[in-house]
């Protein structure tokens, strides 16, 4: 049944302030970014260092890029067409990395290999946190795809690696594009790596520029630009998308059963992965675990203690606050059609181009320029967060909802039950587990932020991450180690567990 | 149109004049509609007629472009103008697929639309429910624990709860494999006629609306052709269109004599009600056709395929007039095809100008 047009103000009007939030760094951006006029940003961006910045940043992007897509593929071949024992296990391994932060993961690098710095270091570290990407949705396209094609090809005289690349790879193309998109997405927004790895993108820049006491045009105008190059590749990934979604429908049952893999391949799969786990997720634990070693006996434990309580206090905050932000607006979606759905849908995407630290910085000007009493205040730290994790939150409700059939809420409603508490009753329990899982993940990863929360921070509270990045950046790693431990525990495993859960359950459905 | 016009009668819900369009395309067309209270009164229909979007615009889910709607003795919608609330109307829906809470046990689903939800006052009132429907201590079990049919007497336990005006029920056994559809559809009717609600019944199962409901409403066209009880809408359809569509027909060409009778390939025969003279489309049930023994028989053919159903069976004849003619016969009289037959017609026949 089509979805209804008009949509009711008991909606609309949180949807619509859910939308006004996430768009105000926009706002702010264009305000201070045209503040001398369209000739002003036109110089700006024509400067030759502007220029040097793109060509750096964008060749980051295309190396990470496509070193990801190689080995997510790889991998998602690996753990759905082969007869490896203890797939499943892999798989998780293999999604493991998705959870570490890219500034952690650098910084093991770097205290371990100090001369990996740069552009090298960047890549590398990029591309093992965010390979992944590529990996997941590979795997479910792959898994949706039937072998029987590939037994066809052969019947036909092909070899089987030909059978492979003809048949298996052209149908999940889809899905490697897509990927490969979100992991660009992933490295143009990232601070966390290219600042431990002191290589000069946007994203650094932009802190600089901060923290050189602020030309905030310049800054404005280079987070416009990146967020110009962001929502570039979210309108791209959105394409890929919707048609991968297409070329899925109408398959009957597919065969799952993979045949035995000759030795050879067994041999070469193992040891491919396990460079790649070593890699990924090895490195950075083994690193972690020598910090711990060498700081155990300086730690003051009083103090990580009251820095956990400090980050679960703020990503609660901000988990509550995203999902009751998010609610209105995902039911929306999942729900009505129409132009002002379509209208909220699009706002909510060009929210998730916005990279962390341009929301920062937005958030940081607009706290000075206008609510003054609450800058460096939790309330702002909270509401930037808010703003970030808001897609992602918003993304879980709308497929939570989208699960259960509106006809429920008919039934309720012709069973007497008004539309706000057939909200409370009906839609949102119903939904409960998905939203649920959706704040447990902004929670998470809140606990993780790293850009937002140095720059929108009280002074003098600290959290896991701000931490790990004071002593980081002087290199006391002996120091770092706890809260590194603490992090990867609480925050990074759960993540992980979480993320894989919910993409094994798209890929059933 | 509706017979109802003498005696005044308590009506569950009356439909004047409705129309609704989605964009260019018409959905509903002048439909009216009487559900006198406590009957079953069936929408009969083939899919895409529009008998959803009607029990959407009955629940308020959907404002008619123009027409009203009248629900127990109150008027709900007025012109075109929605002047209540669909939780406010006093309707129970039962759709397809029962589409209960998930997230509720079986009791918590028929408690859902009760004011104390919580009282031993609605625990009573659910319990004597899932009782009626045959389901007694099912009430703490999860919705996913039963079969479809189980599931779908809930939704109907839910539904006349908080006794509604009427009951609405959309294809409520669609998605019930035959085998099951008949007895949870008995078991459906069983329970609307002891608690004695009114239900508007939507349905494209011609078998379903003939041995149900009280009233079939034929719905063809985007609007209501003709509301009669069962018997009546088969015997003496108002169109051609609801004569082909309910039940099986035989169509001959034939031409109306002065004294009322009419003349086909099959014969001179009696009309049912009344024709204009000339040349009409004459509607034969295939079980008037019959096999006519008898010496010298007229209407000669041959059978040029046969179908054995177990019970009974039909045959197609190829008449030497020309025509091909269906007739059902009991399953030990069926002709092999190449059979030469004669055929005779027993009782009235229609006939549409």
């Amino acid at each position: 049944m089509a979805r209804p047009s008009r949509i009711p103000a008991v909606l609309a009007v949180p949807a619509a302030a859910a939308v006004f939030v996430g768009l105000a760094p926009l706002i702010y951006l264009f305000d201070a970014g045209f503040s001398r006029g369209i000739q002003g940003v036109v110089d700006e961006i024509m400067r030759s260092r502007t220029l040097w910045l793109v060509v750096r940043s964008l060749t980051l992007t295309l190396v990470v890029t496509l070193a990801s897509v190689v080995i997510g593929t790889s991998c998602a071949w690996i753990v759905v067409r082969t007869s490896l024992r203890g797939r499943i296990a892999l798989l998780t391994l293999f999604a493991l990395p998705l959870a570490i932060p890219s500034y952690l993961a650098a910084f093991a690098w770097v205290s371990w290999l100090p001369g990996i710095a740069g552009f090298f270091g960047a890549a590398l570290v990029l591309t093992i946190v965010s390979y992944p990407y590529v990996m997941l949705p590979v795997a479910a396209a792959l898994r949706a795809t039937d072998i029987a094609l590939e037994d066809v090809a052969r019947s036909l005289g092909i070899s089987p690696l030909a059978a492979a690349w003809r048949v298996s790879l052209r149908q999940v193309q889809p899905a490697i594009v897509g990927g490969g998109l979100l992991v660009a997405l992933y490295v143009v927004s990232d601070f966390g790596a290219v600042a431990a790895m002191r290589y000069e993108t946007f994203t650094w820049v932009i802190y600089g520029a901060y923290r050189a006491g602020f030309n905030p045009t310049r800054a404005a105008i280079l987070a416009l630009v990146l967020v110009a190059i962001a929502a570039v590749l979210i309108i791209l990934e959105r394409r890929v998308r919707g048609r991968t979604a297409r070329t899925r429908l109408g398959r009957g049952l597919n065969r799952r059963s993979v045949q035995v893999s000759p030795r050879s391949l067994r041999i070469a799969a193992w040891t491919w992965s396990g460079i790649v786990i070593g890699v990924s997720v090895g490195v950075p634990i083994v690193s972690v675990t020598s910090w711990m070693r060498r700081g155990t006996a300086v730690t003051d434990w009083g103090d990580v203690a009251l820095t956990i309580r400090d980050s679960f206090g703020i990503g609660i905050a901000t988990a509550l606050a995203t999902v009751l932000l998010a609610l209105p607006v995902g039911i929306a979606i999942a729900r009505f059609s129409g132009r002002f759905t379509r209208a909220t849908e699009a706002s909510v995407y060009v929210t998730h181009s916005l990279p962390g630290i341009v929301v920062a910085l937005s958030v940081v000007y607009l706290g000075i320029s206008l609510v003054r009493p609450l800058y460096q205040q939790v309330p702002l730290l909270v509401f930037g967060q808010m703003i970030i994790f808001l897609p992602l939150v918003v993304g879980a409700v709308r497929n939570a909802v989208e699960q259960s059939t509106p006809v429920l809420e008919d039934v309720a409603r012709s069973l007497g039950t008004s539309r706000m508490a057939t909200l409370r009753r009906v839609t949102i329990p119903v939904a409960l587990p998905g939203i649920a899982a959706g704040g447990a993940l902004a929670l998470l990863g809140a606990v993780k932020e790293l850009p937002t929360t140095l720059l929108l921070r009280p002074t003098g509270l600290e959290t896991l991450s701000t931490s790990i990045w004071k002593y980081s950046v002087v290199s006391d790693y002996g120091a770092v180690g706890p809260y590194a431990v603490a992090l990867m525990l609480l925050a990074a495993a759960p993540t992980a567990v979480l993320s894989t859960f919910s993409v094994m359950k798209a890929a059933r459905q | 149109m509706s017979p109802s016009t003498g005696t005044p009668m308590s009506l569950a819900l009356r439909l004047d004049g409705l129309s609704h369009s989605f964009g260019a395309i018409d959905v509903l067309n002048d439909v009216s509609l009487q559900v006198p209270t406590g009957h079953i009164t069936a929408v009969l229909g083939p899919s895409g007629v529009g008998k959803t979007t009607l029990l959407r615009v009955i629940s308020g889910f959907e404002t008619p472009a123009s027409g009203s709607i009248e629900i127990g003795g109150r008027i709900v919608v007025r012109d075109g103008r929605s002047l209540v609330e669909p939780e406010q109307r006093g309707v129970a829906l039962v759709p397809q697929e029962g589409a209960l809470f998930p997230h509720l046990s079986v009791g918590e689903n028929v408690a859902f639309g009760l004011p104390k939800r919580r009282s031993a006052q609605a625990r009573a009132r659910v319990n004597e429910l899932l009782e009626l429907v045959g389901l007694g201590g099912f009430a703490d079990r999860r919705p996913e624990e039963l079969s479809g049919g189980m599931q779908q007497r809930v939704a109907l336990a839910r539904a006349l709860a908080p006794s509604p005006a009427i009951v609405l029920l959309d294809e409520p056994f669609s998605a019930l494999d035959a085998s099951l559809k008949m007895s949870v559809r008995d078991q459906v009717v069983a329970a609307l006629r002891a608690t004695g609600a009114s239900a508007l019944w939507v349905t494209h199962d011609q078998q379903e609306a003939l041995s149900t409901a009280d009233r079939v409403a034929v719905m063809l066209d985007n609007t209501i052709t003709q509301c009669s009880e069962p018997a009546q809408l088969y015997s003496h359809p108002v169109s051609r269109r609801v004569a082909e569509f309910v039940g099986e027909a035989v169509k001959l060409v034939g031409n109306v004599e002065a004294d009322g009778t009419v003349t086909c390939a099959l014969g001179r025969l009696p009309l049912n009600g009344t024709a204009p003279r000339g040349i009409v489309t004459v509607i034969v049930r295939p079980e008037q056709i019959e096999l006519d023994e008898s010496p010298n028989a007229p209407h000669a053919g041959t059978t040029i395929s046969t179908r054995f159903y177990g019970h009974d069976g039909e045959i197609d004849v190829r008449l030497d007039s020309g025509e091909t003619v269906v007739a059902r016969l009991h399953a030990t009289r069926l002709p092999r095809s190449g059979d030469r037959v004669h055929l005779v017609v027993s009782g009235q026949v229609l006939a549409f100008a």
